[in-house]
């Protein structure tokens, strides 16, 4: 009968002890300073940038398409 | 190439924004830690709907006035080129929110009123699908823009400002330039110009698509 009672007072010490500690740590605000330490962020630029200009140069060819459409004369 | 300069100027300010946003060091927030950085994405996308819509009010002024069907295309496609980008804000607004506020959706003020703005946009869209006849097409969604634009301003710009917001920019703030840490706002000024600069140059591209169409019709 009293080893349940021990144990939950034991959990309710350990669970308090938790909070507690948890509390302490919490006004570090987490970046991801790892992450940009080992300077893997500029792999993620690389790829955006590449895909970036990708477009832009897509975007210049339709462009000019369009110019090319805009010179023909449809109405012959 | 000289009159393309814009064009440029609008691509490389992105690309900057994708660039220095991405390596910057960002302000140490609680909860949006590095998620502020979506700043440089999101937010232009609103400020590219906005700027897109005022310019097709004007265009559809123009059209009333002067009864050219030119200004009607110029006035409906910055329109949808306009909602294209109010999608990408809003998508992007709730995958941010989904992780800062806890959900896609939490009927924040400034969320129901730019849906409802939205709405209104896309009413135009739907109300100019159903009328054959061109220049009652024109001349019915040149009014209804006027009228959709005269409701965006108390929607986006003026009531969430009021009301308590989740969004930044409430209770009397300038918005996005109040709060801003000034390390944001020097990158995200120039950003933001970069991205209403390419939703001017894709406006112009489906311009001249749509102008193309009408005189392939003979309708121009």
């Amino acid at each position: 009968m009293k080893l349940p009672v021990f144990f939950s007072m034991l959990f309710m010490l350990l669970s308090q002890a938790i909070t507690l500690s948890a509390q302490e740590t919490a006004p570090k605000v987490q970046m991801a300073e790892n992450f940009y330490g080992e300077g893997k962020i500029y792999i993620v630029i690389a790829v955006m940038t590449i895909i970036f200009v990708g477009l832009i140069i897509y975007m210049i060819r339709l462009e000019r398409k369009i110019k090319q459409l805009e010179q023909k004369d449809f109405r012959n | 190439m000289l009159k393309h300069w814009w064009k440029a100027l609008g691509a490389l300010l992105v690309l900057y924004g994708i660039i220095y946003g991405l390596a910057m060091n960002v302000p140490k927030l609680d909860i949006l830690n590095e998620t502020i950085r979506n700043v440089f994405f999101h937010v232009p996308m609103w400020f590219t709907m906005t700027v897109l819509f005022v310019i097709s009010v004007y265009y559809a002024i123009m059209y009333l006035a002067k009864n050219d069907l030119k200004y009607d295309i110029w006035s409906s496609q910055l329109i949808k080129t306009g909602l294209y980008f109010g999608c990408l804000g809003m998508l992007t607004g709730m995958l941010w929110a989904r992780s800062t506020w806890g959900a896609f959706w939490s009927n924040d003020p400034k969320q129901v009123m730019t849906l409802l703005s939205m709405l209104i946009y896309f009413a135009y869209v739907v109300l100019r699908t159903s009328i054959t006849d061109l220049e009652k097409r024109a001349r019915i969604s040149a009014v209804f823009n006027v009228f959709a634009f005269a409701l965006m301003i108390p929607l986006i710009w003026i009531l969430p400002r009021l009301t308590e917001s989740l969004h930044p920019g409430t209770g009397g703030d300038n918005p996005a330039f109040g709060k801003m840490a000034p390390e944001l706002s020097i990158v995200f000024r120039p950003v933001a110009i970069g991205w209403i600069l390419m939703g001017l140059w894709i406006a112009t591209l489906f311009i001249r698509t749509e102008i193309i169409k009408y005189k392939k019709q003979e309708l121009l």
